[in-house]
């Protein structure tokens, strides 16, 4: 049996009150795009070694998914379907009520169809590093401006900063869920030091 | 002239596949002079390699990230001469050991 190559991409929004959802899939004969071939879909992520599922009575419904659509998630082929943090439970613990926490995720879109002679479901995971908080956190790291005595070393640190943040990106979009961790932990030592505090995971 | 973890060829039409290789090899040695910073107990220390080096490759690797569709053949050659010079002075000088690609997304 083939398999769909389905291809997800997952975009956290600036604030972390969601990510969008997007299909980057290419959806060609023999399996070109019929809604009434979609059965059922199922979300889940994985954050902190535990594994949330996103609880929706019809997902494929609430998705809107019908005749107009070009793809999962709308009618345009750069539709989003917007996932807030609320859906996600592991058995009656929510994920959270208003933010995707800063940390390692793995997540999953499995698809039920009834495309002949595939595979079902078609699977696709995407590692993402959500560190919308910590890029905030870093954006105010405070530097003194005294022209006459330029701290350059704290200049250099503090870009730095950024950058690590950047490559912590990197790392988990990589699937380097060690490396995004050992790249976090510094800078989150590097912000405690200058007092930056937390500013919704307090 | 072959060079890179994918054996990329310079002066060579780049390929959807081969810029993505080219964007993930960049990535992977970013996250690496990241990791090598990470791990130094004070960032006091002695970093300036890494540090130069990591902004430089932020830069490359943003460029391929963001700026992909304006990007022609020869700024592809430029971006992977560029990776792959400071690969080599990490590997060659710093004992940095390139791992094998962890292709995921």
């Amino acid at each position: 049996m083939a398999v769909i190559p389905l291809t997800i991409e997952i975009v956290e929004a600036v604030e972390a009150t969601s990510f969008n959802l997007y299909d980057l899939t290419v959806w060609t004969a023999p399996y070109a795009f019929d809604s009434t071939k979609i059965t059922s879909l199922t979300l889940t992520l994985v954050y902190d070694s535990i594994t949330y599922t996103y609880l929706s009575a019809d997902l494929k419904a609430e998705m809107g998914i019908g005749v107009t659509y070009v793809n999962l998630c709308g009618a345009a082929i750069n539709s989003a379907f917007v996932v807030t943090p609320d859906h996600f439970y592991d058995g009656a613990t929510q994920l959270n009520s208003t933010y995707f926490p800063d940390g390692y995720y793995e997540i999953t879109l499995s698809v039920d169809h009834t495309y002949a002679g595939y595979d079902t479901p078609a699977v696709d995971t995407s590692h993402q590093g959500f560190l919308a908080e910590n890029y905030i956190m870093a954006s105010k790291l405070p530097l003194t401006i005294d022209i006459n005595n330029f701290d350059y070393e704290e200049n250099r640190l503090q870009f730095l900063c950024i950058a690590m943040l950047r490559a912590a990106t990197w790392a988990a979009e990589l699937g380097r869920q060690t490396e995004f961790e050992e790249i976090t932990t510094k800078v989150n030592d590097f912000l405690d030091a200058r007092s930056i505090n937390e500013i919704w995971s307090v | 002239m072959k060079s890179g973890l994918f054996n990329i060829t310079l002066d060579m039409i780049w390929t959807a596949t081969l810029k993505y290789d080219l964007l993930n090899n960049c990535k992977t040695l970013t996250v690496i002079l990241a990791t090598s910073i990470a791990r130094k107990l004070d960032l006091g220390q002695p970093i300036d390699g890494y540090l130069d080096d990591l902004y430089f490759m932020c830069n490359v690797t943003f460029a391929l990230e963001e700026a992909s569709v304006v990007l022609v053949d020869a700024d592809f050659d430029y971006l992977n001469s560029v990776y792959n010079k400071i690969r080599n002075i990490h590997n060659r000088y710093k004992g940095l050991i390139i791992p094998a690609h962890h292709d995921a997304h």
